[in-house]
């Protein structure tokens, strides 16, 4: 999401935006599935957080982690800067 | 007006064109902004844009003589469907690939041109792999098609209106990193 959130700035959206301003924003800008996938990740990571019941799956977890890392790697090479 | 009231009148007018069918609506959203409404509509078959892109005029311009603004995206799903033989040109210093998408009933011819510096990496990669030149450059270029294609929303590709693209340097280390295709190659990424 932070990352995200630092690419917000090469659409040119400077100011604050709220979680779902933010998912809204990459549905938009990157297509349902993206958004989707975004939205996804915030809801795990909400889980993992504050979920004491909540366990991570090993296989999902490793491949959304993949994603997340080719999924930045493109924002990266789109904007010319890293992420985090 | 809400982004549900809107996502009904559009499908309303699509149904009754016929144009229903061709939405895929997994793809398709319906999105309200602070300032105005944002619709991409995904269609299935290519052959159908422009008629579906005048519904999205014409309810664009309804909304306006409401005070409501909207950004219509309208896109077609498209599939590789031929990777043609790569042929150098030494004073472009790169390799032209030509691809045929497909969309439905549409079809679309696009080029892809592959740098030098990639050609020759890749020919260092696949030694001893038994891959050809040729038929490694056009298994890059199906699988560089196919990301390009992925992405959906504000940034998606339009075959028909750009017709030309290019593979780098970057480009081929994003493909290795990311994409399978160094591992359907068998060489390290």
């Amino acid at each position: 999401m932070h990352a995200v959130l630092g690419s917000r700035v090469s659409y040119g959206i400077v100011r604050k935006l709220k979680h779902f301003e933010l998912l809204d924003e990459m549905h938009r800008r990157r297509g349902r599935e993206f958004g989707d996938f975004v939205r996804d990740l915030r809801g795990m990571r909400e889980a993992a957080d504050y979920r004491e019941e909540w366990e991570p799956q090993r296989r999902v977890t490793e491949n959304r982690l993949a994603k997340v890392q080719s999924a930045l790697g493109r924002l990266e090479g789109e904007i010319g800067t890293e992420l985090i | 007006m809400t982004s549900t009231e809107l996502e009904n009148l559009i499908r309303t007018r699509l149904d009754s064109s016929g144009l229903l069918p061709v939405l895929d609506e997994f793809k398709s959203q319906f999105l309200e902004f602070p300032d105005e409404f944002f619709v991409e509509l995904v269609l299935t078959d290519g052959a159908k844009l422009v008629d579906v892109e005048r519904i999205g005029r014409e309810v664009r311009e309804l909304l306006r003589k409401q005070g409501v603004d909207l950004d219509v995206i309208v896109r077609a799903i498209w599939t590789v469907t031929e990777v043609g033989d790569p042929a150098g040109n030494l004073q472009l210093g790169r390799w032209r690939v030509p691809v045929t998408l497909a969309s439905g009933g549409l079809t679309q011819q696009v080029k892809v041109d592959v740098l030098f510096s990639v050609v020759l990496d890749l020919k260092k990669r696949i030694a001893g792999q038994g891959w050809s030149e040729n038929s490694a450059i056009k298994e890059v270029v199906k699988k560089f098609i196919e990301v390009e294609l992925s992405l959906g929303g504000e940034s998606y590709w339009n075959p028909i209106r750009d017709q030309s693209l290019e593979i780098n340097d970057n480009a081929l280390s994003y493909l290795f990193a990311h994409t399978p295709v160094a591992r359907t190659l068998g060489i390290q990424g």
